[in-house]
């Protein structure tokens, strides 16, 4: 008996447990496409609009699920249109497995039609790839990519298969993923040194800062954080991918890092004497000038990734491991504690930022409506519990500073690459990972239309999405920058948008425009709901900035809370 | 400081792997001053022996990458001085 290996593919799939995946047809993967037509009814296909698409939907289904994401393209540009969402996937440490068709293998290295060396141009952005020309290679080398994808810090990896491949015939043997990883995270027993090392510095601590990283979520670590937290009385801070690794409103939890992250947190890194840093890699945006950055500070750092340890700031102690593993490890070290006086400097900053930028942003009185009082008041209204999935800009910030998330892994964002268009399919994939989840996207009016085509999958799949777009008839961020450090040269950022609502209904998706500030409240309860996608076209003012915010390149203890530089 | 390394690694030998290592090198602007491949008899490695100008913190960056590679088998490092290292390669 044998199979083709367009069949092998997909029973390897099957047998790797994916029920769903993302795609768009071609040429060199018709085979494959042909092989799904027999198992429609175990393996759903989304057909996506652009091959981008598929991938940020994958890392959507992914990062909602903790399951590797599929996505599947045909050769050249159906492969090279991957390459921007398989680098936001290496950035943001997401499973995914893209599969690839490639010209047969007697026309490799001919420039045929549709042939791009696509394994070349991903390997510096995939964890592994590789190209597969004979079928008996699918079963293990799929398998293979699984493993590799999932094990370890996650990522991307692509597989590229030749027409031929998929059209020649193997054995049909029962499909075994048997491939094992290299264990690259030490052994604990060799970290005991290490535990009780830091454990002295957490029980010593008058200062100490605990960071939360994206590998407190993909380790599932948010009992453990919590638990040392609440143990030693330390503050807690996230970064962007850690939003929603703990619930917002515990009282130790005192905001985010980075660029435009919350006051305190940023501004009393460089008072801590200790830092702990949990599946995180200090990242520019964080850290702002490393040479600046935490002197006063011991650094313990949690981390699965040994290349990120000591790569831009130095540990004192380095736990190069699963965070899950390593809290539980060090939380038998940790003595209960308590920093009052600490807490209370947090909450002082916390003052000064709500003075200074929050009151004015949330209650402004008259003028067009403010980013912040509309996600503030979409937080209200859906009492923190929605899957919220933003897009890159000014919206992304604001939104991760005002919605309360309190519910674990609710936030999905485009971090270290920061791609524009991400937002809408990364929601696709989110509402199709969890459809009884109430998902949110947060989009721009720049980011919408990159990706603005993949409404018609939210169409065709008759998806549940509330898209809120924050129009300001500018790309935001860009012209932020023009106007504080560019002295108001506002070089190709303003935008003259198409009706969006229009566009919306053209799609079959409700669609409503909100300006008023006494219209807000009711529109976005009726967004949220409405039975169906809906979108809120919602007109806010131009000329907004984000603060806080630290100058590229300057310290965090430079972070501004207005344009004049008044900190 | 920039010293000049010596890295060993014994790899699969496999299409792209050599491509693998010079693409994580080239990332961090280090130029290839030496290389020498050979495959290794009776086994499906290849052994890389490659030098380069690099910091000390640079290379570490780098050694942990190149570690991290699925075709990677065992790597090693060494600080050498350039006479040394072309002693060698003369006598070999």
């Amino acid at each position: 008996m044998t199979i083709t290996g367009a069949q092998a593919i997909v029973k390897a799939l099957i047998g790797e447990g994916v029920d769903l995946l993302f795609g768009y047809p071609g040429g060199a993967i018709m085979p494959t496409y042909d092989a799904l037509y027999d198992v429609a009814d175990k393996l759903r296909h989304i057909l996506v609009r652009h091959e981008q698409g598929a991938v940020h939907a994958a890392e959507g289904y992914a990062r909602i699920t903790g399951k590797v994401g599929v996505c599947i393209a045909t050769s050249g540009p159906g492969a090279t249109n991957l390459i921007t969402g398989i680098t936001d996937a290496l950035l943001d440490s997401i499973p995914l497995v893209c599969i690839t068709g490639q010209v047969p293998s007697q026309l490799l290295g001919t420039d045929a039609f549709q042939e791009a060396d696509i394994v070349g141009m991903t390997l510096p952005i995939t964890k592994w790839n590789t190209l597969v020309t004979e079928a008996e290679q699918i079963p293990q080398v799929i398998a293979k990519a699984f493993a590799i994808a999932r094990s370890g810090r996650p990522g991307p990896v692509l597989v590229d298969i030749t027409k031929d491949a998929q059209v020649a015939s193997l054995p049909d043997v029962p499909y075994k993923p048997d491939y094992v990883p290299a264990l690259r995270d030490s052994e604990i027993a060799s970290y005991r040194d290490a535990m009780l090392q830091a454990g002295d510095l957490i029980n010593k601590a008058k200062k100490p800062l605990l960071l939360i990283g994206h590998g407190v979520i993909l380790a599932k670590a948010q009992q453990q954080v919590v638990e040392l937290a609440q143990r030693a009385q330390i503050p807690m801070a996230c970064t962007l991918l850690g939003l929603s690794a703990v619930d917002m409103a515990h009282p130790l939890y005192h905001g985010m890092l980075g660029m435009h992250g919350n006051y305190a947190v940023n501004k009393l890194t460089n008072d801590a004497d200790l830092i702990i840093a949990v599946g995180m890699r200090f990242d520019d945006r964080v850290t702002g000038d490393v040479n600046t950055y935490a002197k006063d500070a011991a650094i313990i750092h949690i981390e699965i990734d040994p290349t990120q340890i000591n790569k831009n700031i130095e540990a004192d102690v380095a736990l190069q491991m699963d965070a899950k593993r390593a809290l539980n490890a060090l939380l038998p070290y940790v003595k209960p504690n308590e920093h009052k006086a600490w807490l209370a400097q947090m909450d002082v900053c916390h003052r000064m930022e709500f003075d200074q930028v929050k009151k004015a942003e949330l209650q402004p009185g008259d003028g067009q409506l403010h980013m912040a009082e509309v996600m503030h008041c979409l937080s209200d209204i859906t009492a923190g519990n929605a899957v919220v999935i933003t897009d890159v800009g000014q919206h992304q910030m604001v939104a991760a500073r005002y919605y309360q998330f309190r519910q674990f892994n609710h936030f999905i964002t485009s971090g270290g690459l920061g791609t524009m268009g991400f937002g809408l399919p990364a929601a696709i994939g989110a509402a199709l990972a969890n459809p009884e989840a109430l998902v949110v996207a947060i989009i721009g009016d720049g980011g919408f239309q990159m990706s603005i085509q993949e409404l018609a999958v939210i169409q065709q799949e008759n998806l549940n999405i509330k898209i809120i777009l924050l129009n300001n008839n500018y790309l935001g961020m860009v012209r932020q920058w023009q106007e504080l450090f560019f002295d108001q040269r506002y070089s190709c950022t303003a935008l003259k948008n198409p009706d969006f609502v229009t566009i919306a209904n053209g799609y079959g998706i409700k669609a409503q425009k909100v300006d008023a500030r006494k219209h807000l409240s009711e529109t976005i309860t009726a967004c949220v709901n409405h039975a169906g996608s809906y979108l809120l076209d919602v007109r806010v003012e131009q000329q907004e900035n984000v603060f806080p915010m630290i100058p590229a390149g300057g310290s965090v203890s430079d972070i501004r809370l207005c344009a004049q530089g008044a900190s | 400081m920039i010293n000049y390394y010596s890295i060993s690694a014994t790899v699969e030998n496999n299409l792209r792997v050599l491509q693998r290592i010079t693409c994580i090198l080239s990332r961090h602007c280090l130029n290839i001053e030496t290389l020498n491949v050979n495959s290794i008899v009776k086994t499906p490695y290849s052994r890389i022996v490659l030098t380069v100008y690099a910091e000390e913190k640079t290379l570490e960056i780098v050694r942990k990458k190149l570690r991290g590679l699925v075709e990677l088998f065992e790597i090693s490092v060494n600080k050498v001085s350039v006479e040394e290292h072309h002693e060698h390669y003369a006598i070999c």
